[in-house]
Parts: structure tokens; sequence; C-alpha cells
């Protein structure tokens, strides 16, 4: 309970820190003021990989321990993952239209790997929806949840790998490519989103447990109805 | 330069994580048993 309430807390102040700092940074030398959608855009779609990453990793401890605790985070996890492609997709839209000139490429191997990212990860969602009973949902999410992450790595190197409209990463392991002050906002940004993932995260953990005492109150209610239902004794109608 | 694109990235940005905690805690509160 107190986790949940700091990390509303943190989130609250984390906010408005982040708009902050992202007005405070220089303007770019090509693009202008354009460059401020990179601290919205770039955190989410780190953000997403991240909470890909926790899914794999649940799926796999739920495969080996099967307990649901690891199932509903890998579950939650997508969600929050979901939301924030879907935000890294909208903003690269919004970006792309007037730096690039157009909100969509087709042929631009980042952009249909994060749209194909997006469509697995919502399939994800319906195969949950589509299981019956917890077991057989929690076992197939996983086996999906832990083949899915492939994708992470592919949309990543996907810039490098084809050449194509989308820039390469700004900040990779041998250092950025950026202004000092530009990678400062991009940190700090990447600091605030991480707080709300983890906000949200938590949020939707504590729906999953709800959900999952509603099913099995419903699965219970529903064996004792059928218990104490009268016999049919009419005989069946045959077409 | 750019400040209305930057601002609707902002917007849709926040407004997006809004509406998702918005709609968790109202299917936290649809879960919950009612009180008298």
């Amino acid at each position: 309970m107190n986790l949940r309430r700091l990390l509303v807390g943190l989130s609250v102040l984390a906010v408005p820190a982040g708009l902050a700092v992202a007005i405070a940074s220089p303007p770019d030398r090509v693009q202008g003021g354009f460059v401020r959608i990179m601290y919205v855009h770039v955190p989410s779609a780190w953000l997403a990989f991240l909470a890909f990453g926790v899914t794999s990793l649940a799926s796999i401890i739920w495969l080996v321990r099967r307990t649901p605790r690891w199932d509903r985070l890998a579950a939650s996890s997508v969600e929050v993952g979901v939301l924030f492609t879907g935000i890294a997709l909208l903003t690269g839209m919004i970006w792309g239209r007037p730096v690039w000139g157009v909100w969509w490429d087709w042929l631009d191997a980042r952009l249909m790997s994060t749209a194909i990212m997006f469509f697995v990860y919502l399939g994800y969602l319906a195969l949950r929806r589509a299981s019956p009973g917890p077991e057989e949902r929690a076992r197939r999410s996983a086996a999906l949840g832990v083949v899915a992450f492939i994708q992470v790595p592919i949309v990543y190197f996907s810039v490098n790998l084809f050449r194509t409209l989308h820039q390469t990463q700004s900040i990779r392991p041998g250092g950025a490519t950026m202004d000092e002050a530009m990678v400062v906002a991009l940190l700090v940004n990447l600091g605030v989103f991480t707080v709300l993932y983890l906000t949200l995260l938590l949020w939707r953990i504590d729906l999953a447990r709800l959900e999952e005492r509603a099913e099995a109150e419903t699965a219970a209610g529903a064996v004792a109805g059928s218990a104490v239902a009268p016999p049919n004794l009419e005989e069946p109608v045959h077409g | 330069m750019g400040e209305g694109w930057v601002v609707f990235a902002y917007l849709v940005t926040y407004g997006a994580i809004t509406a998702y905690a918005v709609s968790l805690f109202m299917r936290k509160r649809r879960l919950l048993p009612r009180r008298r």
C-alpha cells in the first residue's frame, strides 16, 4: 500500500519536472523545437521494450513455478507495454508529419516492425480473453510471452539492419550523437516514464488480483448452481 | 517553431496515460464489493 502511494506521489512530482526539463532543453539546429517530441517518444518506446522484457521473464518463471503471481505480472506488463507502444507510434507520427512530411512510411523498417509488435501484443491480450480457465490461459500466454519478445531486438536493431527513413539510435553504448543538455533531458524523462510504468503496473496487478477473485467466485457459483438445479425431465428436442 | 505539434504530442501522451489510469480505477471500482 505504501509503495503505491509513494509511486503516485513520485508520479505527481515527476511529470511536471519532466515537462520543465523538456521545455528548458535547447532546440535542435536543424529541426528546431520539434526535437522536444523526442522526450516523450523515445522514453515510451524504451519503456515498452522494458515492459515486454518483464513479461518475457515473468512468463519463463511461470513456466518453471506455475504460480499465478507470475502470470499476473506478465499479463499486466503487456497491457502497460501496449499503451507505451501505442504512444510511441502516435508521437512518432506527430513528429514525422512536420519533420519528414509524412505521417507514416509503409516501407520503413522501424515503423513497420513497431506496428507489428503492437499488434502481436494486442493479440496476446486477445488470446487471454479467448482462453478457457486460468491454468490454460496462463500456459498459452506464457508461451506467447516468451516467443513474442524476439520482436524487441528486431525493432531496436531495425534501424541498423535496414537503412530506411527512421534515423539510427541517438544514444548507444559508444556514446550519444546529441548535445549533453538533450541527453540529460532525455534521461530525466526516461526516469519519469519509468515511475509512470511502475505505478500503472502495480495498479494493473491489483486489478488482475480482483479479476481472478471475481472469476473464482463466478465459477464456484456456477458449480453450486448446477448442483441444486432441478433435473431436466423433458425429452430432448431433436431438429 | 513547431510548438503546436509538440503540444499535440504531449497532449496525446499524457492524455493516453491519464485515460488508462482512469480506466484501471473504474474497472477496479466495478469489481470491489459494494458497501451499503
